[in-house]
């Protein structure tokens, strides 16, 4: 079923918001961009996403960490691992909608004329918390010769 | 000392300059001299010159005023055969500088001149990690670095 449409103010600009439609068990896509690979001796392959990957995507007063809503790319019968995977991003992770919940983050749908699955994650990215993420990420699309954390 | 320059019509600070004619103005850094700064200065070049959306979602390029307070700070922490950072660009013109070696990471979120959050774990020793909020001393920065950097170079040598 599609999800409700979100919550806009006056200027018809998404705010943010935790949305009921995005259901605890759904899969929560980041992409992953080649600019937010770094090298790690650690690791290996020698490489992991950087923390850089787990925080709002342009910065601005009230942005959100961009990310794809698995369940609304399915109900529109695309195939989401497809849908994801267009340049510029070359790989991509996801989160449990409940995870990102229990780090006090709103999940909510944010759609956009070029991406109708958009969504958007709000709240503060504090380095303990990108840290946070970056151990929880999962792939959902492998970049290979690139470990997760 | 490393230079950051713009246009002699636009520029704020004396001497060398070397404007960009790209696509769309430009600045760049010259007068490169220490053996790590060669590579940092052309990721800050390239990182100033991303195109809005680089990240596919509206992120801006590195702003001119972080990739300068970048490069002075690095210049002031590392010594000549310091352990080479990498830097990755953030959404809204800031950048982290993130050193991740065989002996820990540092983290450096610079959002702004004089503006750092600064992140330290020795490997394998999360219980000891450090994270902090930077202005102008860079002081525990250096000493981090210095500590990771020596640390890295015993377990090379003891490995080989």
């Amino acid at each position: 079923m599609p999800l409700s449409p979100p919550p806009r103010d006056a200027r018809g600009v998404v705010v943010p918001h935790d949305h009921p439609d995005i259901l605890p068990d759904h899969k929560i896509i980041r992409r992953v961009s080649p600019y937010h690979i770094a090298p790690d001796e650690k690791t290996p392959s020698g490489r992991r996403i950087s923390t850089a990957a787990y925080q709002p995507s342009n910065g601005g007063v009230g942005e959100s960490m961009s990310v794809d809503l698995e369940a609304s790319i399915l109900d529109a019968g695309a195939d989401p691992r497809q849908y994801v995977s267009n340049p510029p991003f070359i790989g991509s992770v996801w989160f449990a909608a409940a995870f990102l919940r229990g780090e006090s983050l709103m999940v909510g749908f944010d759609p956009l004329s070029e991406n109708p699955h958009h969504g958007g994650v709000w709240g503060s990215f504090p380095r303990s918390r990108q840290k946070r993420l970056l151990q929880a990420a999962e792939w959902y699309v492998q970049i290979a010769g690139v470990d997760l954390k | 000392m490393n230079a950051w320059s713009r246009s002699p019509a636009e520029s704020a600070f004396s001497g060398d300059v070397m404007p960009f004619h790209g696509p769309r103005f430009r600045y760049q850094v010259t007068e490169v001299r220490s053996s790590w700064a060669a590579a940092v200065v052309e990721r800050l070049n390239e990182l100033c010159a991303l195109p809005r959306g680089w990240n596919g979602y509206d992120g801006l390029p590195v702003s001119f005023s972080v990739a300068q307070f970048t490069l002075s700070t690095l210049n002031a922490i590392m010594w000549d055969d310091a352990p080479i950072p990498s830097i990755i660009p953030c959404g809204s013109g800031d950048l982290q500088v993130e050193w991740h070696l065989i002996s820990g990471d540092i983290e450096l979120h610079v959002m702004g001149p004089n503006e750092v959050s600064a992140f330290y774990e020795p490997a394998g020793d999360s219980g000891n990690a450090i994270e902090m909020e930077v202005k102008a001393d860079f002081t525990a920065i250096a000493g981090w670095l210095r500590e990771l950097g020596e640390k890295r170079r015993a377990i090379i040598t003891a490995a080989a």
